[in-house]
């Protein structure tokens, strides 16, 4: 790349602006590293399921979509380790009443629904039951935010790790894209069946919630690059490099909460954001800049002084001017975990809302999964809107904060003992 | 309230035959048992009375609904299947839906339906007349072969609720025993549902006197 763009130099790239007072917020947690020798997948391997359950037709890139069903029942809910699917869509609601009949009521309803459907069966009083048959690696993910238990008066039944998300200075919330009592995550790799899903699923629930928002999100089915487990995201960049990878050790300790017989055991916790990418001024920047602010080359998706895009970043070294080859306020510099501890799986997903203001409306559905986003996501977050060049071009529009239950066996519910 | 009531609370148990004939047999009530061959007011009312369950059946079309001989209460091996009851309010009609399975070598024929849900439940099925998709009562009650299945569905054979005695509220499970021409009983419980169909008319004057219509 050339070196000194004039808005933008390595040395800095906030050097004559900041961040923050623009206005711009958000982070897109775009290429953080692991500690090394960490796995650097994103597309999920293996099956979030026992070894002697059904395994998921997608265990590697493809770019034939599934038509198999991926296992419902199992230890952990799918749609976390299981592979991204092309599309999916998340679905914020808050109960209609303060009842816990009605929660019970809800959890009922989705997992019933959620087992026939996601096997390729039509749920109980379908009425478009042909296109249930194809269910196209179907998922369905159910996620209970504090405001559930709040109003329920189960306080003492949320879990530390659900303690509320702090406020970042970068924050620029519009309605209605904030925290619900309950969410629903629905993913495939056929758009029919996904609407079909979510039609299902919030008709049943239509009398016990109101659908607070609606959040519908892709994905390329094509990896970034040939063997990349990333995809690109609508800025271009190789988003989700470094990532855990499922089945490893390191991915059971950044995602699964442990095992037990809490209501959470066996779960996650999902950090969702609306971040809009700000397109017309990212383009401004030429792509030596734009690769200076998140210290990764846009074609590659390698670091910045590095050749390959699973290299670990060079955060200490030089150019042949004594430049540092990556940033001070670079992205990848910010947004890096040093610890398993501090680090988060990502599963973002872009989305496409239209014309806003004489604009497109596009930007990422940021979902994160962590076992406690007090040691990960909620310090990288402080770390980002405090000093990373990447702000001006992308503003947090929504955030929201669910714990996924653990999965269940044939027979049972999902948090049934949340609500007991 | 009734017999019924206290019967169903001993054996809900989802798809499967529970309910054990002492269960039901000695229910410390002072409820007379029907008068048998006596005009009952609508067709489909059953009672649980001393072990002996006695069903308001019309034998003849048209003719006024009598209380059938009382069968000894027993056992069936049905079972259910996808079972589901369309969401309603208290005081309106529903029905309840599923697969009932005659794993047994011998037909087995279901001649009414309980449940603590509903004042009476009908068997109905639906056929055409004039033109018009009409459900009525099915006088001989659905016979399920050796081996074979039932399916109720909207549109088809379906077991209704003729007047809910509570809210039939989604997600909730509401269970409906099913009675044998032999006196076995099933219970099985079925899952409420949001369902903007099963509107079928009802033709009240095919089978009972009931005047209820639509659902």
């Amino acid at each position: 790349m050339s070196d000194n763009s004039p808005a933008v130099t390595r040395r800095g790239v906030l050097a004559a602006g900041g961040a923050a007072l623009l206005g711009a917020a958000g982070g897109l947690a775009l290429g953080i590293s692991s500690a090394p020798g960490t796995p650097t997948a994103t597309r999920a391997v293996g099956p979030a399921e026992p070894a002697s359950s059904p395994s998921p037709s997608a265990t590697s890139v493809s770019s034939t979509p599934p038509v198999e069903a991926i296992a419902f029942h199992g230890v952990h809910q799918a749609g976390v380790a299981t592979p991204p699917t092309t599309y999916q869509t998340f679905v914020g609601l808050d109960l209609r009443r303060d009842s816990r009949d009605d929660a019970a009521a809800v959890m009922r309803l989705v997992t019933d629904d959620a087992a026939r459907m996601t096997q390729g069966r039509p749920a109980l009083a379908d009425t478009e039951p042909e296109i249930a048959a194809v269910p196209a690696g179907l998922t369905v993910t159910v996620g209970l935010g504090r405001t559930l238990f709040e109003r329920l008066g189960l306080q003492d039944r949320i879990p530390g790790q659900l303690a509320p998300i702090p406020s970042f200075t970068t924050d620029r919330f519009e309605r209605p894209w904030g925290q619900t009592d309950l969410l629903l995550q629905v993913g495939a790799d056929d758009p029919l069946t996904l609407s079909h899903a979510v039609r299902m699923l919030t008709k049943d629930l239509s009398t016990l919630t109101r659908v607070a928002w609606l959040q519908p999100g892709f994905r390329s089915p094509q990896p970034a690059l040939p063997g990349s487990h990333a995809s690109r995201n609508l800025m271009g960049q190789v988003d989700g490099t470094v990532n855990p990878r499922a089945g490893t050790p390191d991915f059971d300790e950044v995602v699964w909460l442990p095992d037990g017989t809490d209501w959470w055991s066996n779960g996650t916790v999902l950090v969702l954001r609306r971040i809009r990418m700000l397109l017309d001024t990212w383009e401004i920047l030429d792509r030596s800049a734009q690769e200076a602010v998140i210290g990764r080359r846009l074609d590659t998706g390698a670091p910045l002084g590095a050749t390959a895009e699973a290299d670990p970043v060079p955060f200490d070294g030089t150019d042949d001017r004594g430049l540092p080859l990556i940033a001070r306020d670079a992205h990848v510099r910010v947004a890096h975990a040093s610890t398993t501890r501090e680090m988060i799986l990502r599963r973002p997903y872009s989305y496409d809302a239209g014309m806003r203001e004489g604009t497109n409306d596009v930007g990422l559905l940021f979902a994160a999964y962590m076992q406690d986003p007090r040691t990960s996501f909620v310090p990288m977050q402080q770390r980002i809107a405090t000093s990373d060049a990447f702000n001006r071009w992308n503003t947090t529009i929504g955030s929201a904060a669910y714990l996924l239950p653990g999965g269940v066996a044939p027979g049972g519910v999902l948090a049934e003992a949340a609500f007991a | 309230m009734n017999v019924r009531t206290r019967m169903l609370a001993v054996g809900a148990a989802v798809g499967v035959a529970v309910l054990a004939a002492t269960s039901a047999a000695s229910p410390a009530s002072a409820h007379d048992a029907p008068k048998v061959g006596s005009t009952c007011s609508m067709s489909g009312m059953t009672e649980v009375v001393h072990g002996t369950v006695y069903v308001c059946r019309n034998t003849v079309a048209g003719a006024k609904p009598r209380w059938n001989a009382g069968q000894k209460v027993s056992t069936t091996k049905l079972t259910a299947s996808d079972q589901w009851a369309k969401a309603a309010k208290k005081g309106a009609m529903s029905a309840t839906f599923g697969i009932i399975k005659n794993p047994t070598d011998k037909p087995i024929r279901i001649v009414a339906a309980i449940s603590a849900a509903s004042t009476v439940l009908q068997l109905h099925e639906v056929v055409m007349k004039d033109g018009q998709m009409v459900m009525q009562q099915k006088n001989g009650g659905f016979v399920i072969p050796a081996g074979g299945t039932l399916e109720l569905t909207p549109g088809g054979n379906h077991i209704m609720f003729m007047k809910l005695t509570k809210n039939l509220t989604a997600g909730a499970q509401v269970p409906v025993t099913l009675v044998t021409s032999d006196g076995g009983l099933m219970t099985f419980k079925a899952l409420v549902k949001v369902y903007n169909g099963g509107n079928e008319n009802y033709d009240p004057s095919a089978s009972s006197g009931s005047s209820m219509s639509g659902m």
